[in-house]
């Protein structure tokens, strides 16, 4: 039977699900037997590769040949070298997906659809090098969802309540934060608004932890702390006991080292409130206030500190829910995402029944724009055509003109941003094309340029530059799922 | 023979005052590879009664007389037998209100065009100003040795800025109002002449009164006010003056660290050299090193005379170098970041303009970092309290969306470290409104009318209405229904339930219903 697969490729921590017979999500634990696996990569002294636990416990120690948390370097141009290989941050997080693929083909056998699940506010460069890191897995990956839309319809389809309204769900993972909120109709769901932090999470917790001890460390000893005595894999240890307990004893080397929670949380804050000037602007840009909305969700393991769970519900209050366990929630999602994506043909009947009629009305991610001349400074600025949250599918026009008589062609860029940034400095340029223009003895300073940008229900956003004098249009499709030029219509010079 | 074309107001803009405007003229003389033109446009020309006669002036109100301009392009070889030429102008610091002149102005702005040719860029107030009056400089390029040759026939046409690449939007340009379509030149021909004369031969007493009698007016305005800052500081001309005070500023700012590093100065050095000679640049230099050693270099001086004669943009200018300045070691202290705040506040630039040209020359610096300074963050810290927490949360939201667009590691721990000093600014002032709260709730004694009787409300704040109808519905008899709960509301309620108040009297007191405080009982594990 073919399979449908959701993967939460994490910071900290991947897994991986997939939809048995009835439709239902379920995570499938690796060879170790945890349901989650450690993102960490270590080269062994014979040049095997060993990914997951037992290279999170090596790279506690041993950074030369052992690498973790490259999923934040997903964006960044470098080159891991462990041991006597090179990595770049793709190749690394292909050897997780490998593992958790190779750990669980016997549940999972052939693979119809994969999902891979990202941060809402994934930079496209790190977007693109995930997808990149399925084909080197072996993985054809056709989808990509934003990790808190996967937790939303993990939460919908799991959670004991039958849900029907509002949602939101807060997403503390180890490397990013996530706030979403969602509509749900019946089989609708509508994502209404999406924002995320990019550093913000378990791991930056788990570095304050560290400062602290070594702080306390250093002014009882007068040394510096010692990598193998106590490293960052320690300070996680130390941050889940301060989940459960007032304070905690740690040994490093031969001193014994007190923290209390209350030290921890107030060095933490400043991420806790990070979080919450999110969750407030999700919140406007749904056009919403907090009482509008009915649950919330808590997803990401860092949601197991008091601290955090705690201002969530003061925000809240008795509105927040934590059913299902946090690390799984979104690799269950994503498993929802391809069976509702996916060829829906090569699901069993009872799959099939569950997911066919459910819809995911998504929203843009990033402001889509053209660079266009300000005739009143003389400089370029970006004109934002599409805003971010917009519901898709959406088609929108903006009028421009030539700036000169006898023009022979005009530059057009396609700009991103994630704010509706007007200064160039802030935008990413995703494409440049050169539009000749029709006879340009007879163009004249004036002439009316239309600028057409329509993003459709699969994510492909065709953008159209016509000349209205001629009616002649020159126009490129950008598939904005995978970030990847998909067609190229009428065979534009890209520069 | 006309004077025609169009000009546009600013109402199309952003700013109502702001406009430039196209000239075209024809000649059979002019270079356009060496020759300038310099430009003199007067309002109200004809009405001789009107108190309201205007030459241009700058916002600083420096009295302008003259503008030299070097035409781009040749539009047209052959009109009436001359080329035809045309120059921008770049009226965008000029003090005019159109609305104001809206219907004088059909027919009453004139440009009066001279030539100059091959001249010295930096020679053109020396030798002109006698003749001229106060001479605009920002549009000169450099040039060589030149001549006033006379006046020419010209159009005064239409309306922009030209790039063949870019595209414009159209908005600006919807519905164009044409403020000047057809003039009869000939209307205005003595007085042109008049004019014309005057300047080139000086010879006024040829005129009648009445027909000059505006540039006897404004003779005494002509006096230019940075002559005796010229003088004072025994500049070359009124050009240096820019230069000396960003130089004034910038040595007194390189030295805040007592050290006045080598790429300081040579930072100093380039931005001079692109527009003063090497060997001037270094005069003006020692001099100014030498007002420092001699405590000669009184910044509240300073900065009171560039208020008094530059124009908004030079002091933008002057504002963007000195931000290049302190980031040129790669790292600027927090002290250095403070002062120069204070400089540019006391320059009245825009806090958006500071904010703008502050972001892009720190991004690739690295700041000593202090935790308790904030001076590195875009807020205005005269602003209230709460609009100051506004502006970190926006702070947050930016460089949190800008994350993506930078690839420069050094710019994105910048970028980062920017997200977490607002955070920690917010952090500090909850802290601080929280001790404050606590303070003043706490120590006030519960408002109760009887122990056994229901509480008074409580001085808690009311929550805004809300979108939803079930929540307001409640909040006819809870008004706090759902509010966020604060610290100090926590703590209250726990004082509340230690000290044997009944859940309905607790919740009578904070005003929400009895299952909300149960719930939150239970929660703060008390029961």
């Amino acid at each position: 039977m073919s399979s449908f697969i959701g993967i939460d490729l994490g910071t900290s921590y991947s897994a991986i699900a997939y939809l048995d017979k009835t439709g239902r999500p379920q995570t499938i634990p690796n060879k170790e037997g945890d349901n989650i696996t450690p993102s960490v990569v270590h080269v062994r002294e014979d040049g095997e590769i060993e990914v997951g636990k037992y290279a999170y416990l090596t790279w506690g120690y041993d950074k030369e040949n052992a690498h973790a948390r490259f999923k934040r370097q997903m964006h960044e141009d470098v080159e891991i070298t462990l041991g006597s290989k090179n990595f770049s941050p793709a190749q690394l997080s292909a050897e997780v997906l490998k593992k958790l693929i190779d750990d669980t083909k016997d549940v999972v056998g052939e693979i119809e659809e994969v999902v891979i699940s990202i941060p809402a506010n994934f930079p496209n460069d790190a977007r693109v090098a995930t997808l990149e890191a399925g084909k080197l897995a072996g993985l054809e990956v056709n989808f990509i969802v934003n990790e808190p839309t996967a937790a939303a319809l993990g939460y919908a389809f799991l959670d004991q309540e039958k849900i029907d309204g509002i949602f939101a769900v807060y997403d503390f993972g180890g490397g990013t934060f996530d706030f979403s909120i969602i509509e749900v109709a019946g089989n609708e769901f509508n994502v209404l608004a999406s924002e995320g932090i990019q550093k913000c999470g378990g791991d930056d917790l788990d570095q304050i932890l560290f400062e602290i001890i070594q702080k306390k460390y250093t002014e009882t000893t007068k040394k510096d702390i010692k990598f193998e005595d106590f490293n960052l894999t320690h300070a996680e240890e130390v941050k889940k006991a301060l989940s459960n307990r007032d304070n905690h004893i740690v040994k490093v080397d031969k001193e014994l080292i007190e923290i209390n929670r209350e030290e921890f949380e107030e060095a933490i804050e400043s991420y806790v409130i990070q979080t919450e000037v999110v969750i407030k602007k999700a919140i406007a840009d749904a056009k919403l206030t907090v009482d509008d909305i009915d649950k919330v969700f808590l997803a990401g393991g860092s949601t197991r500190v008091p601290l955090i769970k705690k201002t969530v519900e003061n925000i809240f209050e008795e509105r927040v829910s934590q059913t299902i366990n946090p690390d799984e929630v979104v690799a269950l999602g994503a498993a929802l995402y391809a069976g509702i994506k996916g060829d829906q043909s090569k699901l069993s009947p009872a799959a099939k029944a569950t997911l066919a009629k459910i819809t995911v009305q998504e929203i843009t991610s990033k402001c889509f724009g053209t660079v266009y001349l300000d005739t009143f400074n003389m400089k370029n600025y970006n004109k934002v055509i599409i805003f971010k949250g917009e519901k898709i599918p959406i088609s929108r026009t903006e009028m421009f003109e030539v700036i000169d008589d006898y023009t022979e062609y005009l530059v057009c860029q396609i700009t991103e941003s994630v704010s509706p940034e007007e200064d160039l400095n802030w935008v990413n340029i995703i494409w440049k094309g050169k539009l000749e223009l029709s006879n340009p003895s007879s163009v004249r300073r004036g002439d009316p340029i239309q600028v057409t940008y329509s993003y459709d229900e699969n994510q492909i956003m065709n953008c159209k530059f016509t000349e209205s004098r001629t009616g002649i249009s020159k126009q490129v499709d950008l598939d904005m799922s995978k970030f990847s030029k998909s067609k190229n219509i009428d065979d534009i010079t890209v520069l | 023979m006309f004077l025609g074309g169009e000009l546009f107001t600013g109402e199309y803009f952003s700013d109502p005052e702001i406009r430039n405007c196209y000239l075209t003229f024809y000649s059979s003389d002019f270079d356009i590879e060496n020759d300038l033109i310099v430009l003199q446009l007067y309002t109200d020309w004809t009405d001789t009664e009107s108190k309201d006669y205007k030459i241009f002036k700058s916002k600083k109100l420096k009295k302008i007389k003259s503008l030299i301009v070097p035409p781009t392009e040749i539009l047209l070889n052959n009109w009436e037998g001359y080329p035809v030429y045309s120059a921008e102008l770049f009226l965008d610091d000029f003090n005019i209100n159109f609305k104001k002149y809206e219907e004088e102005l059909s027919y009453d702005l004139d440009p009066i065009i001279f030539f100059i040719r091959n001249y010295k860029t930096t020679q053109i107030y020396k030798d002109l100003k006698d003749k001229l009056g106060a001479i605009d400089l920002n549009y000169a390029y450099h040039k060589t040795d030149a001549d006033i040759m006379g006046i020419w026939d010209y159009d005064l046409l239409t309306f922009s800025r030209i790039d063949k690449l870019a595209l414009k939007k159209p908005k600006d340009f919807e519905s164009p109002i044409s403020l000047i379509e057809y003039v009869d030149l000939d209307y205005f021909a003595s007085y042109k002449e008049a004019a014309i004369n005057e300047f080139i031969t000086g010879n006024l007493a040829s005129y009648k009164e009445d027909e000059y009698e505006d540039y006897q007016y404004e003779e005494d305005e002509y006096l230019n006010p940075l002559d005796a800052y010229v003088q004072k500081y025994n500049l070359e001309n009124i050009y240096e003056l820019k230069y000396f005070y960003f130089l004034s500023l910038g040595v007194y700012l390189a030295n805040i660290d007592d050290e006045f590093s080598s790429s300081e100065k040579k930072l100093i050095k380039d931005t001079l050299s692109e527009q003063i000679p090497p060997t001037r640049s270094n005069k003006l230099i020692q001099t100014v090193e030498k007002r420092l050693q001699d405590n000669q270099l009184i910044i509240s001086e300073i900065i009171s005379e560039i208020n008094n004669s530059l124009i908004h943009w030079e002091v933008v200018e002057i504002v963007n170098n000195l931000y290049a300045l302190i980031s040129i070691d790669g790292i600027a202290s927090t002290q250095e970041i403070e002062f120069l705040d204070k400089i540019t506040e006391s320059l009245h630039v825009d806090f958006q303009y500071k904010n703008e040209i502050k972001t892009k020359q720190l991004l690739n610096v690295d700041i000593e970092d202090d935790k308790t300074n904030f001076a590195i963050l875009d807020i205005d810290f005269s602003a209230p309290e709460n609009i100051q927490i506004q502006q970190a949360e926006d702070g947050i939201i930016k460089w949190n969306g800008r994350l993506n667009t930078l690839t420069d590691p050094k710019e994105r721990t910048n970028a980062q470290n920017f997200i977490n000093k607002y955070s920690e600014f917010i952090k500090q002032k909850r802290t601080a409104q929280n001790t404050n709260s606590q303070k003043k709730e706490l120590t006030t004694p519960s408002k109760t009318s009887s122990k056994w009787g229901l509480l008074e409300p409580l001085d808690f704040p009311i929550p805004p209405k809300s979108t939803s109808e079930e929540v307001n519905k409640i909040r006819k008899k809870h008004p706090r229904h759902r509010a966020r709960w604060s610290v100090s509301e926590e703590e209250m309620l726990i004082k509340l339930y230690k000290e044997n108040y009944s859940i309905s009297q607790i919740a009578s007191g904070l005003q929400r219903t009895d299952d909300s405080i149960e719930n939150k009982i239970e929660k703060l594990k008390l029961i």
